[in-house]
């Protein structure tokens, strides 16, 4: 065959395959899965079309509004809850297949082959990268930041090399945009503007005809930036107005500066070191040790000494980008509150697809790549004692696996010990790192059986769905029953004034399930004991609530219990 | 012999046979044994409809609501009074069972779906590494030939 056959028939593989899990997952969703943040970014955009959801967006904390954008149109268009969030996960995958034709372009521009074969192949495998696709199934912003970053990656190593302004207005722009989808990817805008600094500090001489080039852009930067403050500025107060000061800002700059002053603690010191070994060995597990190479062949490619500034600059903004944003997940996950909080890999998943591409030429260009795997499969050992001493220390019992779905291919719900599970995760990474560096070697020293990378992509598929299957398929059930209760509200209030009133007795922002599903209803929330309640309402309870059985009871005559919610009402004319 | 509303009287205790269907009279415990000194697994409130699983013996009998079984003593048992209570009652119990009937049934139209979905992709990866064995035989051929 011949190469751009090849080339072609695994691109058009990779689509395909993309679509088809589209497919396989899309049929399986009734609903969110991440509550309240998938909710609050819907009702951003709900917020525009009209719909006030600001009782139930201030029961929780911030959250960024960037995404919102995306998820207006389709909110627009389908006006069936269920119809809408599947829509957007579809187009969660069309981002995914985009990210694919990027990497492939960014893999042929940093790879020195001419015409170069792997780029494909490799852009595939980064691109399945599990975790990436487990969260394409939600609407959480992992997918968006993931394609922002690789989108950014590519258009700086285009600006580094021809100097065009297009290039370089859509990377700023892109730039300050995946700082407001999610104000954790400071980090990225922060790497863009040190690399963009240095770039113009040591091409001095070649800019000095385009100053008014360079004002304009910092024109462009500050007063995107300032724009974005201030559409932040009318979210909050929109939206946030009820809100409690504490719980606004869990998520906010505002609530970390306790977090950067505790670093500086004897306490802090040995909590974030904990938390930064808690993320370097996801970054590893979840990425078959690739990123380790991708940040090794990073290093190497900044400091070899024949290197265009093109690269070493392209190179040095991955590597601050990467190290940035583990930095800011090891400072905003200091504190172990739960057994996942320590490795965490949910804040930092969007950078590792490039560290996997870079990773893989840094290993098909390895000369001794047994001995470096073993070296990194040694250094996870003391990453993972450390874990699993933070463990001994705080004992955590809460665990949302979805958090680090890159390592939860052997969670055992029945028998879970947080200990073994992280070693059983240390082990399997290692596994895993040791396949894929055998399946190198096999196909470096014979090309024509390039075909084994199949087996590796058709491998980290299966891993996405073992992922889903045991973090978040139960909850499609759930979910299901969920729209069973929304339906019956439906049923009970067409055609006449019957409130829908949920009572919080815990504070959870469970209610915002049936709010999305019910947009053209307003759903009144009352504290539990302030409220004033009618014999015509359509009262809403928490599944795990008694409030039914010991008060309300004589006031309802009916009550289902489905999903998360119990639904407590009168039929008309009883 | 008569009957109280508060409770059957010891005669009429001795008639309750198993899959009666009677009434907690007021608050009661639950007993594990027919014994006071057994331990109490909960307590059925008053109203409650229950079946009794067994018959009555010593001013004791086993029943049972929904997934709560246990003893209780017959004085805290009385003839079912609110027929539209149980009515209502068992209105629940078939909605909630035709609500996860619903859940079941369509978990298995999701199974299906999925299941095709997972054929396709399983179909798609033998193809292309069907083609990539094809493709690196015949190159294997042509390099010998050269």
């Amino acid at each position: 065959m011949r190469r751009w056959q090849e080339r072609n028939l695994y691109t058009v593989f990779t689509v395909l395959l993309l679509l088809s899990l589209c497919g396989y997952c899309v049929s399986k969703i009734y609903g969110f899965v991440l509550v309240p943040d998938e909710f609050v970014y819907w009702a951003y955009a709900a917020k525009i079309e009209g719909y006030d959801w600001s009782d139930i967006v201030s029961m929780g904390s911030y959250y960024s509004y960037g995404y919102s954008l995306l998820l207006l149109p389709v909110f627009w268009i389908f006006k069936d809850g269920i119809a809408a969030y599947r829509a957007a996960v579809v187009i969660n995958f069309i981002l995914v297949i985009a990210a694919f034709f990027m990497l492939k372009s960014f893999a042929e521009k940093i790879s020195y082959a001419e015409k170069n074969d792997n780029a494909v192949i490799f852009a595939a495998i980064a691109v399945m990268y599990p975790p990436m696709l487990f969260f394409a199934k939600m609407t959480m912003t992992e997918t968006v930041l993931a394609v922002l970053y690789i989108a950014i990656c590519k258009l700086m190593y285009e600006y580094l090399k021809d100097n065009k302004t297009s290039s370089l207005m859509l990377l700023i722009l892109a730039a300050v945009y995946i700082y407001f989808v999610h104000m954790r990817a400071v980090g990225i805008t922060i790497a863009c503007i040190v690399i963009l600094v240095l770039h113009l500090t040591v091409k001095k001489a070649d800019l000095r005809g385009k100053k008014k080039q360079v004002l304009a852009i910092a024109c462009v930067l500050a007063v995107s930036l300032i724009a974005g403050y201030l559409i932040k500025e009318i979210i909050t107060h929109n939206m946030y107005s009820a809100a409690d000061t504490e719980v606004f800002k869990y998520n906010d700059y505002s609530g970390q500066i306790e977090k950067l002053l505790y670093i500086f603690s004897p306490k802090g010191i040995i909590d974030f070191t904990v938390s930064l070994a808690g993320k370097l060995l996801y970054l590893g597990a979840a990425s078959f040790g690739l990123a380790y190479w991708g940040i090794a062949y990073t290093v190497r490619e900044i400091f070899k000494k024949n290197n265009d500034s093109c690269r070493r600059f392209t190179f040095a903004f991955v590597l601050i980008a990467s190290a940035s944003q583990i930095l800011i997940n090891a400072i905003y996950t200091i504190v172990p509150l739960r057994i996942d909080t320590i490795a965490y890999g949910r804040y930092h998943e969007f950078v590792t697809p490039v560290l996997m591409l870079i990773g893989l030429y840094g290993m098909w260009e390895s000369r001794h790549m047994i001995t470096a795997a073993a070296a990194i499969a040694l250094s996870w050992l003391p990453m993972t004692a450390l874990v699993t001493y933070s463990l001994n220390k705080n004992h955590p019992t809460e665990f949302l696996a979805c958090m680090i779905s890159g390592m939860s291919y052997a969670l055992d719900w029945g028998e879970f010990e947080a200990e073994n599970f992280y070693w059983k995760a240390c082990i399997i990474g290692i596994l895993l790192m040791m396949l894929f560096a055998l399946s190198i070697l096999a196909v470096r020293s014979k090309k024509n059986i390039k075909f084994l990378f199949t087996l590796v992509i058709a491998a980290e598929m299966f891993l996405t769905v073992t992922a889903s299957r045991l973090c978040i398929d139960s909850s499609s059930l759930g979910a299901y029953r969920d729209t069973d209760i929304a339906r019956r509200i439906q049923q009970q209030s067409d055609n006449n004034d019957r409130r829908v009133v949920y009572v919080d007795e815990n504070g959870d922002a469970l209610i915002c399930i049936l709010q999305f599903m019910l947009r053209d209803k307003d759903i009144l929330i009352y504290k539990k004991g302030s409220e004033e309640l009618n014999e015509n309402d359509l009262v809403l309870l928490d599944y795990r609530s008694t409030y039914y059985k010991e008060e309300l009871k004589n006031k309802y005559s009916k009550s289902v219990t489905h999903g998360h919610f119990i639904l407590c009402y009168n039929i008309e004319g009883d | 012999m008569v009957f109280f509303v508060s409770g059957i009287t010891s005669k009429a205790a001795e008639e309750i046979t198993e899959n009666m269907v009677l009434q907690i009279s007021e608050d009661t415990a639950i007993y594990e044994k027919p014994d006071e000194n057994s331990n109490t697994t909960g307590t059925f409130n008053s109203g409650t409809p229950v079946i009794v699983r067994e018959d009555a013996k010593n001013g004791w009998c086993k029943v049972s609501y929904q997934d709560t079984e246990g003893y209780v003593r017959t004085s805290g048992l009385k003839k079912i009074g609110d027929l539209k209570q149980i009515a209502a009652e068992f209105d629940a119990i078939s909605d909630n069972m035709q609500l996860i009937f619903d859940s079941i049934v369509l978990r298995e139209q999701e199974e299906r779906r999925t299941r095709i979905w997972g054929v396709v992709i399983v179909i798609l990866v033998i193809a292309i590494f069907g083609v990539g064995i094809i493709s690196s035989i015949k190159s294997g051929k042509e390099n010998n030939e050269k």
